[in-house]
């Protein structure tokens, strides 16, 4: 009806509609949240998401918590409806559309506030009766699904889940693994974080070392300080120069371990800008930190050996050094991939500019989850050496990057040789152990099928042959060295 | 007369030997874990902050020789370096393979692999390399070291404080070096010729993507136990402070990365060192 009607029949208080007003008092309510939860995320038109990840035993459990915030936002006059649960999906689903637990207030006053709490590992249960609406769907798959004749989540989990991916929308089966639990999902805060920058415009545009290394060395103490107030250390950090004329240069630092340490971060950009050739002088340097993370802090102990921390913290400090200078991928650990072809049974892993995985560290993603698995910490840490029972079967020392045909002499055409020409000599042999013979699947692409065999030389020396079934070609792969 | 003859001799073998003992390395003195090898060297072991050289051939055991006392050194946890030594000029040299590193007992957490592009670099990444406090030992194939060079190395392992492994070819040998051990590691035949190729009789290890092995130790025969054990003798070549010429025949295992002493007799070796002691 038309506004001046409804003025009039209802004698209500109309006001226009602004969006923006809204969503800044959403906001406002979101920092007036955070006393009850450290992360708070908006989501238009008028839904807070808090993470209370292990927030309950501080207020005595989960139900007294969802009975204070009922009771705090009551004193500022709003209505809300409240739900906790395992996953966001949930947590909004069973909000917005479950059938309301009543509840009745010591004062006994009437309140239409009310709450659910979804008890751990029930969450199935609970959105089962819920209709699809519930799982935040488009318009469009909620028709679609309504026309098929699914009303509620419990038909939709009845589906087979590739028929779901094939026939929907990917958003459908994302939604559906969200709410229950089998996709994080993180909730982001309405607080930016923190970006940690620096920069200066020069009058003058110089191209002299001197003033650039001077320029640097005050600009990164201003970053360092600020890390270094939240316990913050950088892991990749970027400095950019503005020229003259032409792109703008970049220099990207890795570090192997967090570090707030302005002189070791002053070191590493200095030895990367020593290499770099400045095509017109510089007229702005900018530095800004890409990666960071926590700064590891040890306590020190009574007996502890200091000697060993101080190793572990020299060695970090030579990994950056090195990685600094011959690149990211020149610094590195291998990583041992079970893998039956021989170029392929490790794996190269760069050391820097890799953030570390505390080894059991709490995912603040979902409003309430039960504590994810301990991850592998990719520190050097002393443990007592133990034989790996990797290959039983024994390997050079020294592979070839790629295989290196040779002639050789065998007596029997499928047998071991007896004789190979080696850089410039016939070599004989003496004994030789194998065939190994090494397959890997056709449908890995390059069909590999190798009878690997051990070779010792009359003088003494060992080498890795294979020969490969294809064609019947010999091949040096490694050197027993 | 005799008596104050042989008076002379013992004051100037003190001048010598207190000349001597005034350039030992100041340092703690590891073992390299087999007691064979330990008697070649002056106090019985590796002394940390030093330089070490292995001179031998290619395919020769020398590569695993240093690995092996690589990882005695680091027992406690200390990271190891190796610098690969894959070089432009030479295309054919090859890099480390970490699992025969894995299989020698390495912790794969604990290595550092580095690898550089020409031999400045290389050098560079040495000298850094050996002068960090953390660092238990660095196993590296150093191309053309020249005087400078080595004495930079050789200072930068005493602040360090680790023990340098430099693998070198034979070309090195008599060169004035400023390492305190040069070892030279000599492969020998492991068996006489004339008798038949003994053969291992390994299970097919057709592949999923996933190797499946038998233990070989299984279906070997004794004999070809014994014949894979390779047959090394290791001389010391330069020390300081020791007895140059010691020598002592040494048998690997090159599966399980231990040395044992050698069943046959040397008489050679036996007498050198009897004379040395």
């Amino acid at each position: 009806m038309p506004l001046a009607e409804a003025t009039a029949l209802a004698g209500a208080h109309l006001e226009e509609h602004d969006p923006e007003a809204d969503r800044a008092a959403l906001a406002q309510l979101a920092v007036w949240c955070e006393q009850f939860s450290p992360i708070v995320g908006l989501e238009d038109p008028d839904n807070l998401l808090l993470d209370v990840t292990g927030l309950g035993p501080l207020f005595g459990g989960e139900p007294i918590l969802a009975e204070q915030i009922l009771r705090a936002f009551h004193r500022r006059g709003l209505t809300i409806q409240l739900a906790i649960a395992d996953t966001v999906g949930a947590a909004w689903a069973v909000a917005h559309y479950a059938k309301k637990v009543s509840y009745a207030k010591k004062d006994a006053k009437q309140v239409s506030d009310t709450f659910s709490v979804v008890p751990l590992g029930k969450t199935e249960e609970w959105l089962a009766s819920l209709p699809i609406a519930a799982l935040r769907l488009a318009d469009e798959t909620i028709e679609i699904l309504s026309e098929l004749g699914i009303q509620q989540i419990a038909h939709l989990m009845a589906l087979p889940r590739d028929a779901l991916a094939s026939r929907f929308d990917p958003q459908l089966l994302q939604r559906l693994n969200q709410s229950l639990g089998l996709v994080p999902e993180a909730i982001v805060s309405h607080r930016p974080p923190p970006e940690f920058t620096a920069h200066v415009q020069l009058e003058y545009p110089t191209a002299n070392r001197q003033a650039l290394d001077h320029i640097l060395a005050q600009l990164m103490p201003q970053i360092t300080n600020s890390l270094f107030e939240r316990q913050q250390g950088v892991i990749q950090l970027e400095c950019e120069f503005q020229c003259e004329a032409g792109p703008p240069i970049r220099i990207h630092v890795g570090l192997f371990r967090a570090s707030a340490d302005a002189k070791h971060l002053l070191e590493l950009t200095r030895t990367k800008l020593d290499h770099l050739a400045l095509p017109a002088p510089i007229i702005a340097a900018k530095l800004s930190v890409l990666t960071s993370a926590r700064l590891t802090s040890w306590q020190p102990g009574l007996f502890d050996d200091q000697s060993r921390r101080e190793g572990r913290h020299q060695t970090a400090l030579l990994v950056d050094r090195l990685a600094s200078r011959l690149g990211r991928q020149s610094v590195v650990r291998a990583v041992p991939v079970p893998d039956a072809q021989p170029e392929f049974a490790f794996r190269y892993e760069p050391l820097t500019g890799v953030v570390p995985k505390r080894k059991d560290r709490e995912s603040i993603s979902l409003v309430r989850r039960v504590k994810s698995t301990k991850r592998l910490c990719c520190e050097i840490d002393s443990r007592p050496l133990n034989r790996s029972a990797a290959h039983p079967l024994p390997r050079p020392l020294r592979l070839e990057p790629a295989p290196i045909p040779l002639e050789v002499l065998s007596v029997v055409p499928n047998g071991p040789p007896i004789q190979f020409h080696w850089q410039s000599y016939w070599h004989r042999i003496a004994q030789s152990w194998g065939p190994e013979r090494i397959q890997t699947g056709w449908w890995r692409g390059r069909y590999v099928q190798r009878d690997y065999y051990r070779v010792e030389t009359t003088a003494g020396t060992r080498f890795w042959f294979f020969r490969r079934l294809a064609d019947g070609k010999w091949f040096l792969h490694g050197v027993f060295d | 007369m005799s008596a104050a003859y042989s008076q002379i001799l013992q004051s100037l073998q003190e001048k010598i030997h207190g000349l001597e003992s005034a350039r030992l390395p100041q340092g703690e003195f590891i073992s390299t874990g087999f007691a064979a090898l330990d008697r070649l060297l002056p106090q019985r072991g590796f002394c940390r902050g030093t330089l070490v050289e292995w001179l031998g051939s290619q395919g020769g055991a020398v590569g695993t020789l240093a690995a092996i006392v690589a990882r005695q050194a680091c027992r406690d946890g200390a990271a190891v370096v190796i610098i690969d030594p894959c070089n432009r000029r030479s295309p054919s040299a090859g890099y480390c393979y970490p699992p025969a590193l894995f299989n020698l007992g390495f912790d794969p957490t604990q290595i550092i692999f580095v690898r550089s592009k020409n031999r400045k670099d290389y050098l560079w990444a040495l000298n850094q390399s050996l002068a960090c406090r953390g660092v238990g030992a660095v196993l590296s194939w150093p191309q053309a070291l020249d005087d400078r060079a080595f004495r930079g190395l050789q200072l930068a392992a005493e602040k360090g404080g680790g023990l340098g492994l430099l693998v070198r070819p034979l070309s090195a040998r008599g060169q004035p070096t400023w390492s305190e051990v040069q070892l030279w590691v000599e492969t020998l035949p492991s068996f006489v010729r004339g008798e038949s190729f003994p053969r291992l009789n390994n299970a097919r290890s057709s592949a999923k993507g996933f190797a499946s092995y038998k233990t070989a130790a299984s279906s070997r025969s004794s004999l070809n136990q014994i014949n894979t054990l390779r047959r090394l003798r290791i001389e010391l070549l330069h020390s300081r402070g020791g007895k140059p010429g010691l020598s002592v025949g040494l048998e690997l295992d090159d599966e399980r990365g231990v040395l044992q002493e050698s069943r046959s007799l040397h008489l050679a070796c036996e007498l050198a060192v009897a004379a040395g002691m």
